[in-house]
């Protein structure tokens, strides 16, 4: 009779209680693999989102995080593209990136002529290209918004911008309301309307103005970016600013082959900087947006909050088990300590006895999981996650999250040794005799 | 076997005193006796005279109040627990009232625990206690669970589980009180013949005088005191 098989046989002695208790720690296990996997889920999704809206990190001319809003073209980058060739040619960034482009901002009013309509503006000028490259970034392979019917809609359009469609810009649907702008349901090139944009030049003197037509209107995740949020082919936007000179940006985005080499890459700009071969300062994706790692901290804290939760309630459950078998068998323990048993060996019989229960549930918790995650996977459930404007399928990443299944497996079998182990411990504190008497 | 002259127990003006709520019990008062190597030795005496607080003492799963206990020559006043436990799993064999048989193993897994218990390897201590269960007498039922056995065959099966690690003492503790009296009969003759075979002392409670007839060696106790038969 090997020790495992003595404690399994009992286990199975009250078979009724071992399975409500096995059952209570797979619901409980399950469950917290399942909420595991959807915090796994909304980081992943988080950390997309945060890299198609300002890529992994982002260069800019010093001050300008702190001031450039109020004259983003007096921070512009003169040799922006100059500074793209060096960072895709050093020997360090080069074979990590998978795209550095540059951006414009830039701000002034935009006007239509035809419904003597205008407001200010904000308006991103980038390369197309890059830009939906950027929107399509997806290295962990979450389901694509742009494959849900119910974002068609927005993708029937096409992209924000073209690059053979060089005047063509993207309004959000807040400022085309208030320009009062209609756009033609398939509309042709010539059927859009055109607006001005107008803007200082930093040099100051008389302002500028290109004129443009709308080839999409998209919905911004902020009311306020939904009235004043453009997207601009850069060369246009450039030319806004600095008409007839080349093209500038203010800002240079770096789109990493890997989250993973962020911290390599921005040592090797710091070194950069310090040798005087780059007069630029950075800000990495998470310093760029805030409020998506306050969202997945708070993710993580709900997270811990229902492992403490649900262990104190395992730890109980498990204790409750193990006390009454330990009552059950008093007088079996008298005689086994009378045949030589020593303390610490009834102390291991019980904790094996809860420590198999704990692998039970977390066995079947696991599969459990699995299954449920599954079936939730193909539910095709959607919803609009905060800052974003489309919506989104609810993943469970289970079996795609493998440190969350072996810490809350982990989990179930400390709880069962922690709720087995008072138990043990009383019933190997028994006077002996007083046990027999039982 | 070791002669009967040389005392295997010597129990020196011994008295057990046990907390009864405010007030204490003297369950033995001042016992002195020895117990012959290889006897088969009764104690007998009305209920609550102190049989089986004499036999727990003996037994090394209680401490006398004051006075000594010798086993082996050995006084485990001292001991540390565990030291107390290694000595009964080598030295020592139980035989209960109720059997205390371990109700999810089998018969001839019963009388293996002890052995496995002293890391026996696992085939050596099935061997052995197939050996055993086949000595006491229970032939099929080998596999079976206490609960599927008689209150007869659940005694021989706690008889193979004392004797299994060859003790030098075995203490039954009205090893017969649940059987009845032809059965009882038999599970005493086994115990003699047991004793014979492995050369085990036997310390037996009861008060059945019949068997008490049959021992070696009696001692009768009356209130803790150890009196004249």
């Amino acid at each position: 009779m090997m020790f495992w098989e003595l404690a399994l046989r009992n286990v199975l002695r009250n078979k009724r209680r071992s399975l409500a208790t096995v059952l209570a720690i797979a619901l409980s296990c399950g469950g917290l693999m399942l909420f595991g996997g959807y915090v796994v889920w909304a980081h992943l999704a988080s950390e997309t989102h945060a890299t198609t809206m300002t890529g992994h990190l982002q260069l800019f001319k010093e001050g300008y995080r702190l001031k450039g809003a109020g004259n983003p073209a007096a921070f512009a980058i003169e040799n922006f593209e100059g500074i793209q060739r060096q960072l895709r040619g050093d020997e360090v960034i080069g074979p990590l990136l998978e795209m550095v482009t540059g951006q414009l901002l830039v701000q002034g009013m935009i006007s239509s002529a035809d419904r003597q309509t205008s407001t200010a503006f904000v308006g991103i000028g980038a390369v197309p290209e890059d830009l939906e490259r950027l929107t399509q970034w997806n290295p962990h392979g979450l389901a694509d918004v742009r494959d849900l019917a119910a974002n068609a809609a927005l993708f029937a359009a096409g992209p924000e911008l073209a690059s053979g469609d060089p005047d063509g810009i993207s309004l959000g649907v807040g400022l085309a309301r208030i320009l009062d702008i209609r756009m033609q349901p398939h509309g042709a090139a010539e059927d859009r309307p055109t607006v001005e944009l107008i803007s200082q030049p930093p040099s100051g003197g008389m302002a500028n103005m290109v004129s443009a037509s709308v080839r999409k209107l998209s919905t911004r995740p902020l009311e306020e970016l939904d009235n004043r949020l453009v997207f601009v082919p850069l060369p246009l936007a450039s030319s806004l600013l600095f008409p007839g000179e080349e093209p500038r940006a203010t800002s240079i985005l770096i789109l990493l082959k890997d989250l993973r080499s962020l911290p390599l890459v921005e040592a090797r700009l710091a070194e950069l900087v310090r040798d005087g071969k780059l007069a630029l300062e950075w800000r990495n994706c998470w310093d760029l947006n805030p409020n998506n790692v306050r969202s997945v901290r708070m993710m993580d804290m709900f997270f811990l909050f229902a492992f403490c939760i649900i262990s104190v309630v395992l730890v109980f459950t498990i204790y409750n088990t193990m006390m009454m078998s330990v009552m059950e068998r008093v007088r079996e323990i008298g005689a086994v300590r009378a045949m030589g048993l020593t303390r610490g060996d009834i102390i291991r019989m019980f904790t094996a006895e809860g420590l198999l229960l704990g692998f039970a549930g977390g066995v079947l918790g696991l599969l459990l999981a699995i299954g449920i995650s599954g079936i939730i996977n193909r539910a095709e459930i959607l919803y609009i996650p905060p800052m974003v404007t489309m919506y989104a399928k609810l993943q469970i990443l289970v079996t795609e999250a493998p440190a969350i299944m072996a810490a809350s497996f982990a989990g179930c079998l400390l709880v069962a040794l922690l709720g087995a182990f008072l138990p043990a411990r009383r019933a190997s504190r028994m006077q002996i005799v007083d046990a027999l008497r039982m | 076997m070791p002669g009967i002259s040389q005392p295997l127990v010597q129990v020196i003006e011994v008295h057990k005193t046990y907390p009864l709520g405010h007030r204490s019990v003297e369950a033995l008062r001042g016992v002195t006796l020895e117990m012959p190597q290889g006897g088969f030795v009764v104690l007998q005496g009305p209920s609550g005279s102190g049989k089986t607080t004499l036999l727990n003492l003996v037994g090394a799963i209680d401490h006398p109040t004051s006075g000594r206990v010798l086993v082996e020559g050995r006084d485990m006043a001292a001991w540390p627990d565990d030291a107390l436990s290694h000595f009964r799993a080598k030295t020592l064999g139980f035989i209960f009232q109720n059997f205390n048989l371990i109700p999810v193993l089998s018969a001839v897994e019963n009388i293996e625990y002890p052995l496995l218990l002293q890391r026996v390897p696992r085939a050596e201590a099935r061997a052995r206690a197939l050996e055993m269960a086949e000595g006491v007498g229970l032939g099929d039922s080998s596999d079976q669970r206490p609960g599927e056995l008689s209150g007869g065959q659940c005694q021989r099966v706690a008889i193979g589980r004392a004797l299994v690690t060859h003790p030098a003492l075995v203490i039954a503790d009205e090893p017969t009180a649940n059987l009845d009296a032809a059965t009882g009969r038999t599970i005493i003759d086994l115990m003699h013949r047991m004793r014979d075979c492995t050369g085990a002392t036997f310390v037996i409670s009861t008060h059945d005088p019949e068997i008490a007839s049959m021992a070696e060696a009696r001692f009768t106790l009356r209130d803790g005191r150890l009196v004249e038969p």
